[in-house]
């Protein structure tokens, strides 16, 4: 580094050199440099793990503010989230962004998980990306589930009460599965515990680890190319570097994106329903949240008994297996190179994804 | 330790013409050693995760809940003012019960944990029918028998007992 002298003195880049010769900056821009992005006419479904993360940051920083009035007990819980929505300055907008924004997050990895299945990005070496993606939405549904419960209102006991009953039907551990998350047989203060450290502390590490070894990966890796464009001749494919040129463009998305989230977020506010009451009857028309629609749909399908197996617990195996299937058949069609079975994981995936939808639009008539 | 033997191994096949035979050999105690080295870790391994497992797993595992049974009770209302087609949802002790007054003109109580995941059924009037908005289920309002849906078992009874002033009891079965 020179001395500043009167004549030179640019105070940008000295302040730049000083920080360089600490931290490699220039080193991790040229990385990121690196790497580059295809350009061609799927490009748009690169910018939805972007969005994804965008939403992380949104839940963590109003999950964070939200702690500030929050107040995790049974029967205090309540009043405290009613006091964010009536009297809490702007409480009501950190609330209603935690809450939409939940549901936003999810659909966005649900988009990007579909977006990567059918672009065959899983294959190899990217399975751990997809390995990973997917722990990713696994967690970001255990949040919803968890979160779901924190405002006891009516509609998030019972949510809870049937989800925990639900996991009590797996063959085997299914009872003592429900104990142990309950924390007795009943829902009560010690769920809201446990629902509660698992919702603010040991999902939010989980997450960050995973993502940190997902962005890692795909950081090394580069981003992959749909089969159709890799069989276009050299000359016709382009790219362009990630940075800067498609890290501009992803703060843009992610601009015109969180406008519209504000729109919604503020038109809508997030609504609280009454109060629970442990001996009322289950409020008629109650459905869980629309990502958990399509096995609640698929639980009410099957009937009460099956030969001599209860419904449920056929349900279960079956609901298990379907969703288990996604870490293994892009697992199967790693190499890419058996036709077969990259015909059979295409076709599985359409309908995979025709199932999920048809079932969760059908939950929610 | 590794450089110390790496360099006496390069030593001996250096002077030794048959060097094959004791790169092989080197090979073999190389392997014994994985070997050993992969039961240790294993072994610590194990280790760790009982002394660390135990504690944690004992630590969260929930205490047997003290369960408030409650064998009996009176029910808030008399049954003058609970007339035929009436029904309510109450707590008999910590389970949520159903009381009925039925169109039969009998009273009939159930605990209201409905027998399929584990939702609080109530009594739907105008269908005559005791309902589980859950996932529909249906059971006879008269008997507690499942009759539509997914509930693989009927509702657990109760009893009530009238007495001669209309006071009501609840009981257990
Ligand atoms: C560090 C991260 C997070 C923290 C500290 C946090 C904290 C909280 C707190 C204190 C509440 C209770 C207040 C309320 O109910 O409005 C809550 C509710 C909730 N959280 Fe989070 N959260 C985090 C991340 C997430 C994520 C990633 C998701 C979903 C994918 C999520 C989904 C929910 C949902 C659905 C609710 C219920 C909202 C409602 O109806 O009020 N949270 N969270
Ligand atoms: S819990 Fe009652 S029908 Fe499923």
């Amino acid at each position: 580094m020179s001395i500043p002298t009167l004549k030179n003195l640019n105070i940008v880049q000295t302040v730049v050199d000083w920080l360089d010769e600490r931290v490699p900056l220039k080193a991790a821009v040229e990385f990121a440099g690196h790497k580059e992005v295809p350009v061609h006419k799927h490009s748009i479904w690169y910018y939805m793990g972007g969005i994804a993360a965008l939403f992380m940051g949104i839940q963590f920083a109003t999950g964070f503010l939200l702690m500030f009035h929050y107040v995790p007990t049974f029967e205090g819980a309540y009043a405290s989230v009613q006091a964010i929505n009536m009297q809490v300055p702007f409480g009501w907008l950190i609330r209603s962004m935690h809450s939409w924004g939940a549901n936003v997050f999810i659909l966005v990895l649900f988009i990007h998980m579909f977006s990567t299945y059918f672009m065959k990005a899983y294959r190899a070496p990217r399975e751990f990306t997809w390995l990973s993606g997917l722990g990713l939405v696994g967690i970001a549904m255990v949040f919803g589930f968890t979160g779901y419960m924190l405002p006891m209102d009516e509609i998030a006991y019972f949510a809870t009460k049937v989800g925990v009953d639900v996991a009590g039907e797996s063959p085997f551990i299914g009872p003592y599965l429900a104990e142990f998350v309950r924390g007795g047989s009943e829902i009560g203060q010690v769920t809201m515990n446990r629902f509660f450290s698992l919702h603010v502390i040991a999902l939010p590490l989980a997450m960050m680890g995973l993502f940190g070894l997902h962005a890692t990966l795909i950081q090394l890796q580069g981003i992959s190319e749909p089969e159709s464009i890799q069989k276009l001749p050299k000359a016709e494919r382009k790219y362009e570097k990630f940075f800067p040129d498609f890290f501009k463009k992803d703060v843009f998305v992610w601009f015109a994106v969180f406008v519209a989230f504000m729109l919604v977020v503020t038109m809508k506010p997030w609504g609280l329903g009454p109060q629970v009451d442990p001996a009322a009857m289950a409020p008629i028309g109650i459905k869980p949240e629309w990502y958990f629609l399509s096995q609640f749909q698929a639980l009410k399908l099957f009937p009460a008994k099956i030969l001599f197996f209860d419904g449920v617990h056929v349900a279960m195996v079956f609901i298990g297996t379907v969703f288990g299937s996604l870490a293994v058949v892009p697992i199967l069609d790693s190499t890419g190179k058996i036709p077969f079975i990259s015909k059979f994981a295409t076709v599985y995936g359409v309908i995979f994804f025709i199932g999920w939808l048809f079932l969760t639009i059908w939950g929610s008539l | 330790m590794t450089t110390e033997q790496d360099s006496s191994k390069t030593n001996e096949s250096q002077n030794n013409p048959q060097g094959d035979y004791n790169l092989d050999s080197a090979e073999v105690s190389f392997g014994r050693r994985a070997f050993f080295g992969g039961i240790l870790a294993l072994g610590g391994g194990l280790w760790a995760l009982l002394v660390a497992g135990t504690p944690i797993l004992s630590f969260l595992w929930p205490k047997k809940s003290e369960v408030v049974t409650v064998t009996e009770m009176t029910f808030e209302k008399n049954l003058k003012d609970f007339p035929v087609g009436e029904s309510k949802n109450f707590m008999f002790g910590s389970i949520p019960a159903l009381l009925i007054h039925d169109s039969n003109g009998k009273l009939s109580v159930f605990n209201a944990k409905c027998s399929h995941l584990g939702c609080t059924v109530g009594y739907q009037k105008d269908k005559d029918v005791i309902y589980c908005a859950c996932h529909g289920g249906t059971y006879d309002p008269n008997t507690g028998k499942n009759i539509a849906g997914p509930p693989p078992a009927p509702l657990k009874p109760l009893v009530a007992d009238v007495a001669a002033d209309g006071t009501i009891t609840i009981k257990i079965a």
